[in-house]
């Protein structure tokens, strides 16, 4: 980011490069909307390369990143709250095109995960995509956040909960090969 | 809820995210190991994130990414262009710095320029340029002049400047310059510092723009730089030191005033009454002349209460101071012409019978300038009457104390030495017989 401040063309590739998915991953789970999700991200990068001068390295850029991909989410949620919001499309994804068995497992796995991240209260979502998604760290995350630390995590811990009891209740299998419990 | 003993749910959060390091990692993760209430909470967080990870994040869409790309090539090559123009701002901005330093620091009189700054008034200005001085703007000199900045003899006595002619001489340490020299550049020294204390007007008694130019700084000179005190330092000639030695000795009856030696020309010079202590080297009498011309001046448009006559009578007495230094020094004609012309200009506004008085002014000073002997003897007189008659004082005081070195013992001395004394001035004492 540094670089792409002082005027080095090839930093900003690489900086899409590098976090591009990611959040396009966490912004698409937050809305569950592929199209609003290409939106928010877009709006995001646009920010990011507009900002790029305010930006200070006392924060890590990736918190700056997920800072503004969360406010863009929050704001298109606000946009879109009166919407009825379109279930993700079931299309598969790149990776799952490649492997076969891979893809069988994510394909009955995404939707009960996207569905159970969809159904979280927003505070649990914004905080579970930003340390999940994003490795956003707790206490970057209460910044962000503007919530206490104690409460990011305690929001953290109802949404892990919450998954796994929704996980279980569909029967996906824990690592260990059991069911979740 | 944690047992007692049990880690907070919280930490095992932490652990599970890997934000906890060291030996705290270590005695949790064997805490873990040991306690199956909190390995259940351990293995809850994993499953979950075991889920997700097995859900490969949807790929970013190409859609924008071309346009997103060139967004940011163009702002890095605006980032590029602003440091480049900020690069070229510092550096122009350092030049202009540097630029006023080097323009500025010169007219700031540097003390050592100081001298050559005299060693320039010095040289007669160019005939071409004489003519200029009539066309100079008036003066106006105020009731009650402040003093100069700087000064550093700025006092509250309130003596008149001129009565500083009445302190102990100081001649041999003073008295540097040879007489010729002296009179015509210490009155116009004192004519600069005049302007620059009274009305901070652009000093343009050098006939150059040039001169001019160089002159104008003088006013916001530290005092210790100005060309008055490096006429203080320049070394005295034996001749200055035996004539001003026998000068004391000869003016045993006059008033001397206990005051140190040293830069009073430059406090005597000072426009300011209230400003100057009271008394000075005579040794700065050439300079003190300067200032009481100045107040004579003032004195005088004071009385007549008419602004331009105040403009051409100062301007008349400047000229005139410069007349007499150039005269008696012979350093050429031009000057003598630029303030003969000036005097006549002042006359021409004065009225009565003073422009007469100020055009034999001129003709007798052209002529003692160049008179010798007994004849030079009598025009000094003469013109020592005039420069009395017309309250030149600075002028006055000037030719009266060189007539009395000039021509010591002689009539014609003693009564120069009277008709200074008129003026409440000491003047220079005269040799001893």
């Amino acid at each position: 980011m540094r670089r792409f401040q002082r005027g080095d063309a090839r930093a900003f590739p690489e900086l899409v490069r590098r976090h591009r998915g990611p959040v396009f991953a966490f912004v698409l789970r937050w809305t569950s909307d592929r199209a609003r999700a290409e939106d928010i991200l877009q709006e995001t990068w646009l920010k990011v390369v507009r900002g790029a001068e305010a930006w200070s390295p006392r924060a890590r850029f990736s918190t700056w990143l997920y800072t503004i991909a969360r406010n863009a989410c929050v704001d298109g949620a606000r946009r879109e709250r009166s919407r009825a919001s379109e279930p993700l499309e079931s299309e598969p994804a790149a990776d799952e095109r490649s492997s076969p068995e891979r893809a069988a497992a994510s394909a009955e796995l995404r939707p009960v995960l996207e569905a159970a991240i969809a159904a979280l209260p927003e505070s649990q979502r914004e905080v579970f995509l930003l340390r999940e998604m994003g490795g956003v760290p707790f206490h970057e995350i209460a910044r962000i956040t503007g919530a206490p630390e104690p409460t990011v995590k305690s929001r953290m811990r109802y949404a892990l909960e919450a998954l796994r009891a929704r996980l279980s209740e569909v029967g996906v299998e824990s690592p260990a090969g059991g069911r979740v419990a | 809820m944690t047992a007692p003993g049990h880690p907070q749910d919280d930490r095992l959060l932490e652990l599970a995210y890997g934000e906890v390091e060291g030996t705290e990692e270590r005695a949790l993760r064997k805490h873990v190991e040991d306690c199956p209430r909190c390995r259940s909470v351990l293995d809850g967080i994993a499953e979950v994130r075991s889920a997700v990870r097995r859900v490969p994040p949807e790929p970013a869409p190409e859609r924008g990414l071309e346009s997103l790309l060139a967004y940011g090539d163009l702002a890095a090559a605006r980032a590029r262009a602003q440091r480049r123009n900020v690069r070229w701002l510092g550096l122009i901005t350092f030049a202009t710095a540097a630029l006023l330093v080097f323009v500025l620091l010169p007219q700031r009189q540097a003390p050592g320029a100081a001298s050559s700054e005299v060693a320039r008034m010095q040289v007669p200005p160019p005939a071409k340029a004489a003519p200029k001085l009539p066309a100079a703007p008036p003066l106006r000199f105020p009731t009650t002049p402040p003093p100069a900045p700087g000064d550093q003899f700025a006092s509250a006595s309130g003596a008149p400047a001129v009565e500083k002619l009445s302190a102990k001489p100081k001649a041999k340490d003073a008295e540097r310059q040879t007489e010729a020299k002296r009179d015509g550049e210490l009155d116009q020294l004192a004519l600069a510092k005049k302007q620059a204390g009274d009305q901070r007007v652009p000093y343009e008694a050098p006939a150059t723009a040039d001169e001019g130019r160089r002159a104008e700084p003088l006013a916001d000179a530290p005092a210790a730089s100005r060309p008055s005190d490096a006429v203080m330092q320049s070394g005295p000639s034996q001749e200055a030191k035996k004539e001003l030695g026998q000068a004391q000795a000869a003016s045993s009856g006059l008033a001397r005033a206990k005051e140190p030696a040293g830069p009073a020309k430059v406090a005597a010079a000072s426009p300011a009454p209230a400003a100057t202590p009271p008394s000075a080297p005579s040794a700065g009498g050439r300079l003190d002349t300067g200032a009481a011309s100045s107040r004579a001046a003032g004195k005088e448009v004071e009385g007549s209460g008419v602004a331009s006559l105040l403009g051409s009578s100062a301007g008349a007495d400047k000229s005139l101071g410069a007349l007499g230094g150039a005269g008696a020094g012979a350093k050429g004609t031009a000057v003598a012409r630029s303030a003969n012309a000036s005097a006549e200009n002042a006359a021409g506004k004065a009225g009565d019978d003073r422009p007469a008085q100020l055009k034999r002014l001129v003709e007798v000073r052209r002529s003692a300038a160049q008179a010798t002997g007994d004849q030079r003897k009598a025009l000094l007189l003469e013109q020592c009457r005039l420069e009395a008659k017309l309250e030149l004082r600075a002028s006055a005081v000037g030719t009266c104390s060189r007539l009395a070195r000039e021509f010591p013992g002689t009539p014609e001395a003693q009564q120069a030495i009277d008709l200074a004394r008129g003026f409440s001035v000491q003047p220079p004492p005269p040799p001893a017989p």
